[in-house]
């Protein structure tokens, strides 16, 4: 063998995985190649220290063990024969389902139906979101040196106004995630203040940011509400909440009143 | 007592041994999901994932001895996942963040990390199975759909411009 086709076995010969023929051939060539051996080194450490580098990560406390072990407690897998009869009657209401709700004019024959019913109120919805769709105004602004998709739902709300709205609720949102309580209180009202400072773990989420975008910012009975869509790593993937802020005015800013989480 | 010890035990539904599978590991497979995807909360996340189908469908896995690859399977399929998800989401506002990791290598060892972040994909993917995961190659060829020597020659192929880019890296200290 020559040295390109010694150099192509170094990888497998460093990870004993050579027949023993083949690997007396490359240890005999190493022996008497000085430049192979260079590269069998070079190529034994490198391998050695990607090897390392695989443990050299540590996952945070947000999905290790404890926490799939305790969502697994609540899915265990599926064993014993009572599931084969709970699977298969399942099998059947699917498929019945699945045909009705993949042809609607077949469902709409059987008005007696629940999901007869349901596609008629589904239609009728459709049509008031499809208006109302129509009406809303899309547009973008810059908020905070990023491009925000805006989408202006309460055409009344003053744009100086709407845009400090937003900049502190998300620097509300930034607080809440960086667990930084002196800020949450300095952003809050008194007596949320007086909250945090009680339960600080309600206010504070220890997870990462996925995405949060607000949706709709719109004023009620004097408050302000900010509603934003997030997602983050404190729940498992996927999981979206919103975020409903309640801001109040405070001489030319505001703080916040009052924090909900909805689904 | 050994991985196959607790496969077969967690195909029992024995919950302590699924979550001691997933504590020895988490780091392996977060790191390959970490390598392949760039991103740390994507990879926590495909990862979790990864780990929550494999409890669903342990009582699958016919030969205990294959968890590893089986398991790194299910993560590369969560990560090319991740992928096509991530192309569909246009981030609008993000708050800034800390990783989902920390790095407890040694320093020496953030510039080889930083060299395989800079390979392309096909050759990241590669490393990442055969160093981070730990297989063998007809594992890799099993699991990336290509023949075994395809993955031979990106394996040899990334090892070359890791030297060399650690090389290079190397050369402008010493300048």
């Amino acid at each position: 063998m020559n040295c390109r086709e010694i150099d192509e076995l170094l990888e497998s010969y460093i990870r004993d995985e050579l027949d023993d023929t083949t690997a007396s051939v490359v240890a005999d060539h190493l022996e008497g190649c000085a430049r192979c051996q260079a590269a069998y080194e070079d190529t034994r450490m490198l391998v050695g220290e990607l090897i390392d580098l695989g443990e050299a990560f540590q996952p945070t406390e947000a999905w290790r063990a404890p926490a799939i072990a305790q969502h697994v407690a609540r899915k265990r897998p599926v064993a014993g024969r009572g599931w084969v009869a709970v699977a298969a009657a399942f099998a059947v209401l699917s498929i019945v389902s699945a045909t009705l709700l993949t042809i609607p004019a077949l469902a709409r024959q059987v008005p007696v139906l629940p999901v007869a019913r349901a596609i008629a109120a589904l239609e009728r919805d459709a049509a008031a979101l499809t208006k109302q769709v129509e009406e809303l105004e899309t547009r973008l602004a810059e908020i905070g040196g990023e491009e925000l998709l805006l989408v202006e739902t309460e055409p009344a709300l003053d744009e100086v106004e709407n845009r400090a709205a937003q900049e502190h609720a998300m620097e509300f949102v930034r607080a809440m995630y960086t667990g930084d309580i002196g800020a949450l209180q300095a952003l809050a009202t008194d007596e949320l203040a007086a909250r945090i400072a009680a339960r600080p773990d309600d206010y504070l989420r220890s997870g990462g940011v996925v995405f949060a975008q607000i949706n709709n910012i719109s004023e009620m009975e004097g408050a302000y509400w900010v509603f934003i869509r997030m997602s983050d790593t404190v729940e498992f993937t996927d999981s979206q909440f919103q975020l409903n802020i309640s801001l109040k005015r405070s001489g030319d800013g505001f703080l916040v009143s009052a924090v909900e989480m909805d689904a | 007592m050994d991985d196959m010890m607790l496969v077969q035990s967690a195909q029992k539904g024995n919950e302590r041994a699924f979550a001691a599978l997933v504590r020895r590991n988490e780091r392996r497979l977060y790191s390959t999901a970490y390598s392949i995807l760039g991103s740390s909360w994507d990879a926590s996340d495909a990862c979790q994932d990864a780990f929550l189908e494999a409890w669903a469908k342990i009582g699958t896995l016919r030969d205990p001895s294959s968890f590893r690859p089986w398991m790194a399977r299910i993560v590369v399929n969560k990560c090319r996942a991740a992928h096509r998800k991530t192309r569909r989401l246009v981030v609008v506002e993000e708050v800034p963040e800390r990783e989902a990791h920390e790095f407890i290598g040694p320093e020496s060892a953030i510039d080889l990390a930083d060299a395989v972040r800079s390979l392309d994909e096909d050759h990241r993917m590669v490393i990442a199975l055969r160093y981070f995961s730990d297989l063998k190659v007809e594992d890799i060829a099993g699991i990336l759909g290509v023949p075994a020597g395809t993955v031979k020659s990106r394996i040899n192929r990334a090892l070359r411009r890791l030297k060399e880019s650690l090389g290079a890296e190397s050369t402008e200290v010493q300048q």
